[in-house]
């Protein structure tokens, strides 16, 4: 009896729980440690990208995607314009070309709403395209894009990406090329299903993103 | 490796199996309650105190002074933080559950001073295995790592013959180490193929 009862008692040995959403958060970063993140400039596109899967022969496949709410586009574009200013980079709010884009880096907020194993296309960022309002969805721009990659992977729906390029370092990727990632921070599943709590949780992971990220400065 | 864990000896006697009066060339049995503090390599993989041990163990009397037994242990620690961890290049943030699970089991010899009927110190090695599972949990991920090796432990008390069980009791559970090994989770490393 005394052994069952004592059993019972180191039944659990994992004793903790999640007891709120915002505790599966997780953020992911990573960089290339040879870049230089001295320069002054930066630009943020004014709309958060959704990518979509490919199917086999590298076309866009939306079916198997869900559309994520595009509510959050000010508040994590800002988010990044904030944190950027504040280690010391100068934001460039009057690009409006490729051809013209004069920055330093860009720093390209993206999202997936696939949560299997799936080839990405990245809209990129379309030369064809006027990018400015004209941001976002897939149809058009194969090619001439960059950072423009298909990358494979498998991510939960409603991860969110920032990726940190210098638009004039290109590097060759297949018969392409494209500009080279800096830094990519990944917010785990946070725009799954948005709620009440959704801008408060955005806000504490692009500030994790960049906390935890301390060679992106000028400072 | 070859860092301790070392279970601060608070042990309690929570179970008496027996009473009858421990002789020459006879069983006796014990359980033990025990508190833990994490040291070295696993204070850096779970740092709480741990309430969550427990030992139980079976002694053979071979003479009036001698016994050789079996003891098999379960620690758990576990440790709730925030903190960033980082491998291959990438740095990870979240909520994480880190547990630990050790089962030590160990062949024993006690040596027993004095005459049965009255007060023993007596004084005991153990020399063993172990199993250790680490498990950490973040996100929707869980990662879990576990080993095996040799462990051992020493024990010094005193012994009212007619009672049973260890009131103080060390137990080193030695050479574990707080790594969460390799994490390739899904959803967190970024892209996999990409301009380099």
């Amino acid at each position: 009896m005394g052994l069952l009862a004592l059993g019972a008692a180191f039944a659990a040995c994992y004793p903790g729980e999640v007891t709120n959403l915002a505790q599966l958060d997780v953020v992911a970063t990573t960089h290339d440690s040879t870049a230089n993140f001295a320069l002054p400039t930066f630009a943020v596109p004014d709309t958060v990208v959704q990518l979509f899967p490919v199917d086999e022969n590298g076309n866009p496949d939306s079916s198997g995607s869900v559309i994520l709410s595009h509510d959050f586009d000010d508040l994590m574009v800002q988010l990044v314009i904030d944190s950027m200013v504040a280690r010391g980079y100068t934001h460039r709010a009057d690009i409006d070309s490729i051809t013209s884009i004069g920055v330093d880096y860009v720093m390209l907020i993206t999202m997936v709403g696939v949560e299997n194993d799936y080839y990405i296309y990245n809209p990129g960022w379309c030369s064809g395209w006027g990018w400015w309002g004209g941001w976002g969805w897939w149809g058009g721009c194969w090619g001439g894009y960059y950072p423009g990659y298909v990358g494979s992977g498998s991510y939960e729906t409603g991860t969110v990406f920032i990726d940190m390029f210098d638009p004039d370092n290109q590097v060759e990727v297949g018969d392409s090329t494209a500009a080279a990632v800096y830094w990519t921070a990944a917010m785990r599943g946070v725009l799954a299903s948005t709620t009440a709590s959704t801008a408060e949780r955005l806000t504490r992971l692009f500030g994790r993103a960049f906390a935890q990220s301390p060679y992106v400065t000028r400072n | 490796m070859t860092k301790t864990l070392r279970i601060v000896a608070a042990a309690l006697t929570l179970l008496v199996v027996s009473g009858a009066e421990a002789k020459a060339q006879e069983w006796f049995w014990g359980m033990e309650y025990m508190v833990g503090i994490p040291t070295s390599d696993t204070k850096g993989f779970t740092n709480d105190f741990s309430w969550r041990n427990f030992g139980i163990e079976g002694r053979y009397s071979m003479t009036n002074n001698v016994s050789l037994g079996l003891f098999f242990g379960w620690n758990v620690f576990t440790e709730q933080t925030d903190s960033v961890i980082s491998f291959e290049g990438i740095d990870v943030s979240g909520d994480q559950f880190r547990y630990v699970n050790s089962f030590p089991i160990m062949a024993t010899a006690h040596y027993y001073l004095g005459r049965p009927g009255g007060i023993r110190p007596y004084a005991g090695v153990g020399l063993g295995t172990y199993y250790i599972e680490n498990r950490l949990d973040i996100g929707l991920s869980s990662i879990t790592t576990s080993r095996t090796g040799w462990t051992s432990g020493s024990a010094a008390s005193r012994r009212r013959t007619g009672t049973w069980g260890w009131p103080r009791r060390s137990v080193s559970s030695s050479r574990w180490t707080g790594t969460c090994g390799r994490f390739s989770t899904p959803g967190t490393t970024g892209r996999s193929s990409r301009a380099a």
